[in-house]
């Protein structure tokens, strides 16, 4: 029987052009269809010197259907090296070349001498969705374009977070990462966002270590790095957002790069003194019942499902209702990532339900008693449902047409809190 | 079912004319995967361009008179006259006289003509290869869309 998938989160991996755009001065050369790249961007925020109009597309028809495109890929990435100045040219290939079978591979190792390099990324859609399709850009990275270094620089680390502009605060998040990091006494090196690109790129393989913050994506390119560059990763599950996960997470890390552990703690207090002081300010709100509500629950990819309902449950004290990962999590990661959702605080455990069907998710939180009306963080398409429901609603996740980020973020101390303003914001609306 | 496909060439071996240059198709009958030539379709000289159709007139009408095009019948090649070649009128007796087939496959063809035959539901193919190799592929693509089965090159 035909399955219908209603309202999906993620979009098909040639969706990964926004990851190679989100790379200062790399552009995505496409092998696909007219009108993809322009159906894959987002609404805001994906403008600027390169935007998805102006992608170099082979553009491919019927004609290159029977008779292959090739020769078309071969002249666009051509012209695309003459009239585009870019640092980087990464090629992804939609489906319809990827079904009929163009090598666009071999195409591509014919510009292995050009003057500006160009790597190829498989990023057809019947292969898995855009996260996957990141991960494709950055295995294309480390496979054509990285060699393993020399000598390694001693507190310098790659640190891989989200997914560029699929989570609404990818750039204040790995900015905010890599603070926190400095703060401890290392050297972050990032590729993504402004002030970033081609040479960050070629600094990944003097990392001492990859710091991969995310529960499944990218441990593949953290792994491949591993075996290709010789560089070990620290794998840290949960986003951290708020006090306890962010303590958390500079003492793993810190026990990992083998830092003064004085010095990390020193951090970590300073952070708390200042974050559980705006806490105190604020207890009179958080201990008002009727502001917020009792139950919560995440409707995201399981970087932010995990992330927001430990910082929920350990840090504000609220009880989690299920929790929904959307970003169709492959098997195999599964389970551990339930088990994450096991291990909070006060004894508390969450359901996290595996689940990409927007009409499921629907219906489950109909059924559930969230004892009150429902908080619920997710995308745009369960507002509605909350609205019904007469619950608090804040769009945390794709897709986005409530908020406008520019470089907020919610990760570190800083980042709770952020947090807790939008969550009480919305709130504390209620009773105007 | 079998259907037909027009092929603009002069030798015979490489698609070698445009659509404007040919002034006739050769036509393959295919079935399936199966290929065999039926005949050599001239276009009649007192056809082109045809001036009685009422199309062709109101758009030579809307020409400065001082337009001349002596080349009219490389309509579409892209040489001479261009590729528009000043409407479709004096394409209609080419699209005309392969009315009746699948596809069409030439080495260049102008927009309009492209146009003119999409009507017609004739997919054209502009290409570079040889009248054999352009056949088997187009017959295996047409094989494959008929046969509702993925056009995956193992055919899975």
């Amino acid at each position: 029987m035909a399955k219908l998938l209603d309202k999906q989160r993620y979009k098909c991996a040639l969706a990964a052009m926004q990851t190679v755009q989100a790379i200062d001065r790399a552009i995505p050369v496409l092998h696909s269809g007219p009108g993809c790249a322009q159906k894959l961007s987002d609404g805001t925020g994906s403008s600027g010197y390169f935007s998805p109009n102006i992608f170099p597309c082979t553009s491919i028809n019927e004609k290159d259907v029977v008779f292959g495109g090739v020769k078309k890929l071969h002249s666009t990435i051509d012209n695309a090296l003459k009239v585009i100045d870019a640092d980087l040219y990464v090629v992804l290939t939609g489906c319809i070349p990827e079904i009929v079978g163009d090598d666009s591979g071999e195409v591509v190792s014919e510009f292995a001498d050009a003057e500006k390099p160009v790597i190829y990324a498989p990023t057809a859609g019947f292969k898995g969705n855009n996260y996957k399709g990141h991960e494709q850009v950055i295995d294309a990275i480390t496979d054509q374009f990285l060699e393993k270094a020399e000598a390694r620089r001693k507190g310098f680390v790659n640190i891989w977070a989200d997914v560029p502009y699929q989570d609404l605060y990818w750039l204040g998040n790995i900015r905010e990462l890599e603070n926190l990091l400095k703060e401890i006494g290392l050297t972050p090196n990032t590729i993504f966002g402004y002030g970033r690109g081609i040479e960050n790129i070629k600094n990944i393989p003097y990392a001492e270590f990859n710091l991969l913050v995310s529960p499944w994506v990218s441990l593949k390119n953290v792994k491949k790095m591993e075996k290709k560059l010789g560089i070990p990763y620290l794998h840290y599950k949960t986003l951290p957002v708020g006090a306890f996960e962010t303590s958390k997470f500079l003492r793993e890390v810190g026990k990992f790069a083998k830092l003064d552990e004085s010095k990390v703690e020193e951090v970590i207090t300073q952070h708390e003194k200042y974050y559980y002081y705006l806490i105190e300010r604020y207890a009179d709100l958080f201990l008002e019942n009727r502001v917020i509500n009792k139950q919560f629950s995440v409707v995201a990819d399981a970087q932010y499902a995990l992330g927001i309902t430990k910082f929920l449950t350990n840090d504000l004290g609220l009880v989690p209702a299920k929790q929904f990962i959307v970003d169709d999590t492959p098997k195999e990661y599964r389970e551990d990532i339930a088990a994450e959702f096991k291990n909070l605080n006060y004894g508390l455990e969450a359901e996290a339900v595996f689940e990409t069907d927007s009409y499921k998710i629907h219906e489950a939180i109909k059924e559930h008693d969230y004892h009150g009306y429902p908080l619920v963080l997710g995308g745009y398409y369960d507002k509605e449902i909350t609205e019904d429901l007469k619950g608090n609603f804040l769009n945390i996740s794709w897709p986005v047409r409530d908020k406008v980020v520019f470089d907020d973020f919610i990760v570190g101390y800083t980042g709770g809190i952020r947090l807790i303003e939008d969550i009480y914001t919305v709130a504390s609306q209620r009773f105007n | 079912m079998s259907y037909l496909i027009a092929v603009a060439s002069l030798d015979e071996k490489n698609v070698d004319l445009s659509f404007g240059a040919a002034e006739g198709f050769h036509v393959y009958s295919i079935d399936g995967l199966e290929i065999k030539k039926i005949g050599y379709r001239k276009l009649e000289e007192n056809k082109e361009p045809n001036l009685n159709n009422s199309v062709q007139k109101k758009i030579s009408d809307s020409l400065p008179e001082n337009v001349e095009c002596s080349e009219r019948p490389q309509c579409g090649s892209g040489k001479g006259c261009g590729s528009g070649c000043h409407g479709a009128g004096g394409l209609l007796p080419k699209v005309e006289l392969i009315s009746d087939c699948r596809s069409l496959v030439c080495k260049k063809i102008g927009f309009q003509a492209q146009k003119q035959l999409e009507q017609k539901k004739i997919t054209s193919f502009d290409v570079d290869c040889s009248v054999n190799d352009a056949l088997t592929k187009i017959s295996a693509y047409f094989d494959k869309i008929d046969r509702h089965i993925s056009l995956r090159k193992d055919g899975v």
